[in-house]
């Protein structure tokens, strides 16, 4: 049983991050907990873990009970109880090879030798990582991460297994290991917690929804009135992302429209690391003034690389690349914090309207959080403001084309539809886009065409199609 | 027959080159060691952190100990002159005295990387240093962060180029621009990093008893003392 009951809590002394806040939940449960970026869901995800008050200096006012045990009072009993998978394995993986990584649990926790080897050996086979036990993690693919940081998260076999946003930069084949993994936990009668803006991926499997704003618990919904489809509307209109794409309307966005004349054209390309393992082969396609077309593929099919190729930054080609005009395309990692140079959002933009000639003045009428940010650092901006940052940069050096890479990681359906609006203003302007992506929002909400990458080749796909392809590929269509 | 050594051998051996660097002043006394220590180093530790990340560092320290021998140590005889720059000693030896310093601490610390696995390596310090689990864990995990710091500045040099800045450093004002988000990025992770090994019981780990000192210890340390005494010797 956990039983949750935090009145308040906080980084500094006096300012409460999280208030009244309180569920409990029962073997074999899965409660998921949504609400917007900000809202206080990560915050609740560190009180429960105890890591809020033992490690990063906060208070918490309140209690939490794993079978009895009192997180905040304990700090020994903690580790044992709980499993944690965060946002990005990058953070999480700590140890250099697989081995490593799920032996480092088992030591600190004073497992045998004996007993540690022998279960991480049974968790890596069971996770497909066995093979590569001892390679070192940066040779790893981004699912074996994933599967990695599951792995290690569970190899003690913990009772609260918590998650947090699992589905963030993952893509649909992704979140269908994750979901199974969900399932199996839920199955041998742990309780999974899960901190989620789409909602939609473990709706089926949950027992209970906590839905936080402003740092409270503004509602809660059980099994029985989840399946209702008046609640799922509500929610919607609230800006939850609570809905599979196959349940929205086929969007008027997605009608033909018509645009400018080309202004990039890609034949016969083909792309590698290793010239012996093309990634892409025989790539063609057309992007045309204010188009904004995607391209659509699991993690490591190649859309990065094939954006850097267009970009100049991949060398490893052959093929045409062909601009019409100048060549003006303007790359926009899916990190934002790479292109940031300044220390303040003022010097950001000064430094930008300097190199592009834009006027200061311009530029400050595209950032709507600039009186409030100017003096903060552009790295302590909320994810969905650097995102915009970051795209401002780019229209300032008047690009013909921007390309995006996974623009819509981390975001929640509010910031989604702020950068949504944005895009849609640039493109009106006559600027295309080349996203990659695989967030079915992005194909219904802004593609106007889209490129899916299958095998190594790229095929044309009707966006409102690929968004279902990618929903049923993870297992909510 | 393989030769056994305690990690923390390594480690302290690693610690003792370092010291070497920042004591020593004399281009003479540093110079067999830097060789011996770089040469090893990059040999057997070279594989073990990404080459463009090395590249980067060693141009980065290249053009630093140029700079720093140019603006504060121009004197002296002569030694190259044009129309827009003229080279003195003092620079010079300024330049190869850093570099070497350079080559003794990072050919150690490769060295070590390329004898230790980080896991073994936080076992031996804190069984046979009593190093506590906390520290320990820091002081490899930041090995850990090595390749992601090369991705970063990969990724850092790509933005750079999209929005026309150098990607040499000429001034502090370049260096500063790519750290800052280097910093940030890595900061971000510790913090996680932290947060991860926590949750996965850190704190309760227990300190097994101490290894003997084996053979390969004993060499260790004597190449240790052994260079310490080619370098602080001619002090005395």
């Amino acid at each position: 049983m956990l039983r949750v009951d935090v009145r308040a809590a906080g980084y500094r002394a006096g300012e409460a991050v999280l208030k009244r806040v309180g569920f409990t939940c029962s073997s074999g449960e899965l409660v998921l907990v949504g609400g917007f970026s900000g809202s206080g869901k990560t915050t609740l995800l560190l009180t429960i873990s105890g890591v809020l008050s033992s490690l990063l200096g906060g208070w918490v006012d309140g209690s939490v009970l794993i079978n009895n045990v009192d997180t905040l009072k304990t700090d020994s009993a903690v580790s044992r109880l709980i499993g944690l998978v965060l946002q990005d394995p990058e953070k999480q993986l700590l140890m250099p090879t697989p081995l490593d990584e799920v032996l480092f649990t088992l030591e600190n926790l004073g497992f045998s030798e004996e007993e540690a080897l022998n279960r991480a050996t049974e968790l890596l086979k069971r996770f497909g990582l066995f093979d590569k036990r001892f390679n070192h993690v940066e040779t790893l693919s981004g699912g074996d991460k994933r599967r990695l940081s599951l792995a290690s998260a569970i190899s003690h076999k913990p009772y609260l297994v918590m998650l947090d946003e699992p589905t963030a930069s993952m893509d649909p084949w992704g979140i269908r290991e994750v979901r199974k993994f969900v399932a199996d936990l839920i199955r041998e009668g742990n309780i999974v917690l899960i901190v989620e803006h789409k909602i939609k991926y473990f709706l089926d499997l949950a027992d209970k929804l906590i839905l936080m704003s402003s740092g409270e618990k503004i509602a809660e919904y059980s099994r029985d009135e989840l399946t209702s489809r008046d609640l799922r509307e509500k929610l919607r209109d609230a800006n939850v992302d609570v809905e599979p794409i196959h349940e929205v309307l086929e969007k008027s966005s997605n009608e033909k429209k018509r645009f400018g004349k080309a202004l990039l054209t890609v034949e016969g390309l083909e792309c590698w690391h290793d010239p012996e393992k093309p990634l892409l082969k025989g790539v063609s396609f057309e992007v045309r003034e204010g188009e904004v077309l995607t391209i659509v593929g699991p993690n490591g099919s190649g859309k990065t690389t094939l954006l850097k190729t267009i970009a100049g930054f991949h060398k490893g080609y052959s093929g045409e690349i062909r601009f019409h005009d100048k060549r003006k395309v303007f790359y926009v990692s899916q990190t934002p914090d790479y292109m940031f140079l300044e220390n303040t959002v003022e010097r950001e933009l000064m430094l930008t309207s300097s190199r592009t000639g834009i006027s200061i003045n311009a530029l400050i009428e595209k950032v709507p959080f600039y009186t409030e940010k100017k003096n903060s650092p552009p790295y302590r901006l909320s994810l969905g403001q650097r995102r915009w940052l970051t795209l401002v940069i780019a229209w300032a050096y008047t690009p013909d084309i921007i390309l995006m890479d996974e623009p819509t990681v981390g975001l929640d359906l509010g910031l989604l539809n702020t950068l949504f609006n944005h895009v849609r203003e640039l493109s009106e302007e006559g600027i295309s886009f080349l996203i990659s992506t695989h967030d079915p929002r992005v194909l219904l909400g802004l593609a106007d065409r889209s490129l899916v990458i299958e095998g190594g080749k790229i095929k044309e796909v009707e966006p409102y199609k690929a968004a279902l392809m990618l929903e049923s590929v993870a297992g909510v269509y | 027959m393989k030769l056994k050594y305690r990690e923390s051998t390594l480690f302290l051996y690693a610690l003792g080159i370092s010291l070497v660097a920042f004591i020593a002043n004399s281009i003479n006394s540093i110079m067999l060691p830097s060789l011996l220590n770089g040469i090893l180093g990059f040999v057997l530790g070279g594989k073990k952190l990404p080459q463009k990340l090395l590249a980067i560092l060693l141009l980065l320290n290249a053009w630093g100990a140029f700079l720093n021998g140019l603006y504060f140590h121009n004197f002296g005889e002569v030694i190259i002159s044009t129309q827009a720059i003229v080279i003195r000693r003092g620079a010079i030896e300024s330049f190869l005295l850093v570099s070497l310093r350079f080559f003794l601490v990072v050919g150690a610390t490769l060295l070590m990387l390329g004898l230790v696995n980080v896991r073994d390596l936080i076992k031996s310090l804190e069984r046979d240093l009593r190093i506590p689990p906390g520290i320990a864990f820091s002081i490899a995990y930041a090995f850990r962060l090595f390749p992601l710091l090369s991705k970063d500045l990969s990724e850092i040099y790509v933005a750079r180029k999209e929005r026309g800045v150098t990607s040499v450093v000429l001034k502090p004002s370049d260096l500063r621009s790519i750290l800052l988000p280097l910093l940030n990025l890595s900061y971000e992770r510790a913090v996680w990093g932290g947060i991860s090994a926590e949750l996965r019981g850190l704190r309760l780990r227990k300190m097994s008893d101490r290894k003997s000192l084996g053979v390969g210890d004993l060499i260790i340390l004597s190449t240790l003392i052994l260079q310490w005494a080619t370098v602080f010797y001619p002090l005395l």
